[in-house]
Parts: structure tokens; sequence; C-alpha cells
């Protein structure tokens, strides 16, 4: 790799990561960035342009854009990190048992993973919210459970392959339970990957969230989330183009820094692709 | 008679299921006795890592017993819970493996493998001096240095020695060695060949030396097992072994290996010594 492009996709890196700390600040401190209450309805000052007082201007109930922009941040990357946990709870769960005990459990557990696998996760994920209902918490477990067996998959693959390093069978020598070797030898390295999918995964998961949303599957309307903005800006696509290009750039710009962000990750924590950033 | 640590007999191993099924050991048995070095001598693929694993009761997936008994320091593992198994791992017997560099979680100092071990059995406290006292009899001279090291800083010879040191810890009696002077230049060799012998005089262990290095075995063993597709071919003392071989693959053992090495005759005072 020549220092040239070293330097750019630093940069990019760089840029990328100041990017997500903004959003990932934004949904943290919004109580206390936020200039106004997301929610706070005046239809006097309904659909003004941006000005002091509201910076980014105000929708079509007179709410203020941006601090419904900054709430919408922590409703987007909350419901993500609650899925994400999710997903590597019961991945983890499954891939181990499945790889480390292998036998019945791996070809039952396996089967069933291959039977998510076969559905195009978004159309799974509003089928499971057909049926628990709309709801920020049904997405989440909706996307979850569309989601964990990809993981699933990939840590049984991993599992596999640590448990006949001669470091466990030498750690069965001395009479280590399985559980100890599985907390000592197995999950640490299968932890390192599992974050660099987990990152490369933030984006994809953030636009699910905000497309079940903007359908109304999911984060119900009064409640400030991007998804919901957009939706509700439709109307006035063409007298007030910035509702919906606002949320729109919101989503472009953090899916977008998230997964440089797991890019990078990646080629620094994974051996096998090339030799990493320009270090 | 000293104690019989580890006793084998009619041993079978097979791999697959159904139709698929393969044998790779067959009515092998064999039996090691405390204070004395028992080999199992033979070319690749002939069985005797797996009849060492199965020994410890530590088969890999997918090989399975199909018959004979294997008696581990006077219990039948056939009756014996997984934890009772996991509880004389370690303590009554222990392994050492070839390759030493790939036998330690790059991710663990040297100190986390012994606090690993000790853990394994007791309260898991790092005992330093336990540590020190067996790192030392496998020759460190500063052994308290070794411990936070990792094991990539380490060379195989000292890798093999920590091994053999990590088995001594909890005062196992039957140490089994799969290749133990593998991949290790002709210094660690001697070195590692060395405490061995010690271990087996001195501390009155029992060893099962798995090797296709026949010097070694002239070096070290009162007794051999040769094995051969699976099978025991022939089996005594070293010394009539080595003099009046009777099955062909031992001559041809024997054979390849003085083409190899040039002839030494064997030494009756090195091996027979009790």
């Amino acid at each position: 790799m020549s220092c040239e492009t070293a330097f750019w996709q630093r940069r990019m890196v760089i840029a990328a990561a100041f990017l997500a700390a903004v959003v990932l600040g934004g949904a943290l401190f919004a109580p206390l960035i936020a200039p106004n209450d997301p929610l706070a309805v005046d239809l006097t000052i309904r659909l003004s342009p941006p000005g002091p007082g509201h910076w980014l201007g105000t929708d079509h109930l007179g709410r203020d854009v941006l601090s419904r922009l900054i709430w919408g941040a922590r409703a987007s990357l909350g419901s993500v990190a609650a899925i994400l946990c999710l997903v590597v709870l019961i991945s983890t769960a499954v891939g181990c048992l499945a790889g480390y005990v292998g036998g019945k459990a791996d070809a039952v557990l396996m089967r069933i993973c291959d039977v998510f696998l076969t559905f195009p996760t978004f159309i799974l994920a509003m089928f499971m919210v057909g049926i628990l209902g709309t709801g920020m918490v049904n997405v989440i477990i909706a996307i979850a459970m569309t989601h964990w067996a990809w993981y699933a998959r990939i840590i049984r693959s991993l599992v596999l392959s640590l448990r006949n390093r001669k470091y466990v069978l030498a750690a069965r020598v001395t009479g280590s339970s399985r559980t100890r070797i599985l907390g000592r030898h197995i999950l640490p390295p299968v932890s390192a990957q599992l974050v660099v999918l987990a990152t490369l995964d933030i984006g994809h998961m953030m636009l699910h969230v905000a497309g079940l949303s903007f359908l109304g599957l999911g984060v119900q309307p009064p409640s400030p989330e991007w998804g919901v903005m957009i939706n509700d800006a439709r109307q006035y696509i063409w007298e007030h183009p910035r509702l919906i290009m606002l949320p729109g750039l919101m989503i472009f710009v953090s899916v977008m820094a998230f997964n440089l962000l797991g890019d990078a990750l990646r080629d620094r924590l994974d051996p096998h692709v090339s030799k990493g950033m320009g270090a | 008679m000293s104690r019989e640590l580890l006793c084998v007999e009619s041993l079978r191993l097979r791999a697959g299921e159904g139709n698929e099924q393969r044998s790779l050991v067959s009515d092998v048995s064999f039996s090691v006795h405390e204070g004395r070095v028992t080999t199992l001598i033979g070319s690749s693929g002939s069985g005797k890592s797996l009849s060492c694993l199965a020994g410890l009761g530590l088969l890999p997936l997918g090989v399975r017993r199909a018959g004979g008994r294997v008696t581990l320091c006077g219990r039948d593992l056939d009756g014996l819970s997984p934890a009772a198994h996991r509880q004389m791992l370690g303590r009554e017997a222990a392994l050492i493996m070839q390759n030493p560099m790939s036998c330690f979680d790059p991710l663990h100092t040297i100190g986390s493998h012994f606090q690993e071990t000790l853990a394994a059995h007791e309260n898991g406290r790092l005992d330093m001096d336990r540590c020190t006292e067996v790192l030392a009899r496998v020759g460190f001279e500063q052994p308290r240095q070794m411990l936070p090291l990792f094991p990539f800083e380490m060379s195989g010879g000292m890798l093999q020695r920590v091994m053999i040191a990590l088995a001594l810890l909890l005062g196992a009696r039957l140490l089994v060695a799969d290749e133990p002077t593998t991949d290790l230049d002709v210094v660690s060799q001697a070195r590692v060949l060395d405490i061995l012998d010690d271990l087996c005089r001195e501390q009155g262990l029992g060893i099962l030396l798995v090797t296709h290095d026949l010097s070694i075995v002239a070096r070290l063993a009162r007794e051999a097992y040769v094995m051969h597709a699976g099978r025991v071919v022939e089996q005594g003392e070293v010394t009539a072994i080595f003099e009046s071989p009777r099955h062909h693959v031992t001559r041809e053992l024997l054979r390849a290996h003085h083409d190899l090495a040039g002839f030494a005759p064997v030494d009756a005072s090195c091996g027979a010594k009790t």
C-alpha cells in the first residue's frame, strides 16, 4: 500500500471517527444539548425557516428540527445498541454450543440457523413486527431475531477452528472444565472478531430501524426518530425539502461513519486482510 | 513390582459413523509402570498418538473407543464421571506434546498458564513458590522471571521445559510424552531428555514416550512397543528388540535409522538400568 493512499485512508478514518463521535455524543447527551423540547408543538411557528431560536427551522407542527435530530440519534443508536447486544448474546450462546459441544446440538441449531438465513432480513423483520405489533421494543426484537443466525454461523466456525488448537488440548489435560476453556481460550479471540462484525453492522442496523420506522412499524410518530421525521416530511418534499433532507443526511452520515470505522477496525484486527492502515 | 499407572487392554479405536467407519487402532495393549519409561515406536500414522490420547481419555472429536479397557491409575475410565475424570487429569496424569510453540495460548502469560492449571484443581491462587520450584526442577535458573513472559517471547526448547514444569505442578505420577523432542534443536533435545530421565529415575514417575527416534528409545526406555498400521507388531525389552528384531517392520525401522544415523550398538547399561 502506497504512502499516499494510507495517508488518505487514515484521514478518512479520523473523519469517520469524528462524525461517529458527534452522533454518539448527541445520542448520549441529548437532553443537555438539544436547544428545545423535541415534542413541544407550536403551530404558530410551523414550517418556519432556519433562524435564531430554531437553528434548523421547525417542522409542520412547529417542533424544533435540530432538537428532534439530536433526540433521533438517541433513538437510532439506542435501538441499534440494544439489537447488537441481543444478537451478540444469542449468537454467542448458539455458536459456542454448536461449535464446542457439536453432535446433535450442532446439527439442530445449524438447521434452525439455515431457516433464518433463507429469508430476506427486511421482509422477515416486517413480518415479525406484523405479528408482534408495532413499537420500538418489537422492532428491536424483530431485527435481532432476523440477524442472529449470521453471527451464530460465524461464531460457530471460529469456535470450531479454535477448539482444535493444541493449547485447548493442553488445557483439557490439566483438568480444566469446558466452561473455563471456553472463557479463557475460545471466547477472547472470538470476541475480537465479533467487535469487527458488530461495528460493520451498526450502519446496516440503523437503516433497518429507520426503514421500519419510516413505514410506520417502528418508533411511533410523536417521538423523534429519523425515519419517522422523513415520513412526516413527505408531504412537504417540494415546499420544504430541508425537512426530508436533514434526517436523510443524518442517516447517510452516521451509516457511512460507522461503516468506515468498521472497515478500519477490520483492517487493524484481522490478520488475514492486508497489513492494515498506514502504520 | 512397581505400581501400574496406565493399563490399556485390547484397545480398538474407530472413526466415522455407519458405513463410513474406519478402524484406526485395533487390539492394542500396553502398560506403564512407576519408575520406568515405556515407549511406543512407529512411523507417522501408526496410531501411537491416538493410543496415548485414548489412554488419557481425551480422544479427538469423531474418534471413539469401540472396545477395550483403559485403566488410569487404578481406575477404569469407563466407570468414571466426567468430573472425576477431570480431577485425575493434571493431578495423576499429564501430557507433554510436540511442537511446544502451539501448546500455549498466545494471549496468556506463562504465569497465567500456571494459574489456570492450579485453578482447575485448587483455589486458583498463583502460588509463586510452587511455580518457581517446578520451573527450577526443569532447569530454569531464574524461574521467577519466566512467569510474566508470553509464549512468543520464549524459545521452543524453553517452552517444552515449561510444559514439563506444568505437568509436574500438581504432582502427576504419569507423564505421557508425545514426541517431546520433535521440532527442537539438538541441545534442547538433550536437555529435555535428561529431565525426563531424571524424573523417571529420581522421582519414580512413569513415562509413556511416543517417538519415532530410535536413539531416544535406546537412551531412555526399558520397554518398547512397535506399532504399525494401528496394531502392536512387536513388544518387549528395548535391548532384545534392538538386538534381534522379529517383525519386519521393526527391522525396517532399525535399518532406516542406522542408514540415517550410523550404526551404534545398543549399550545395555543405558536403557535397562533399574
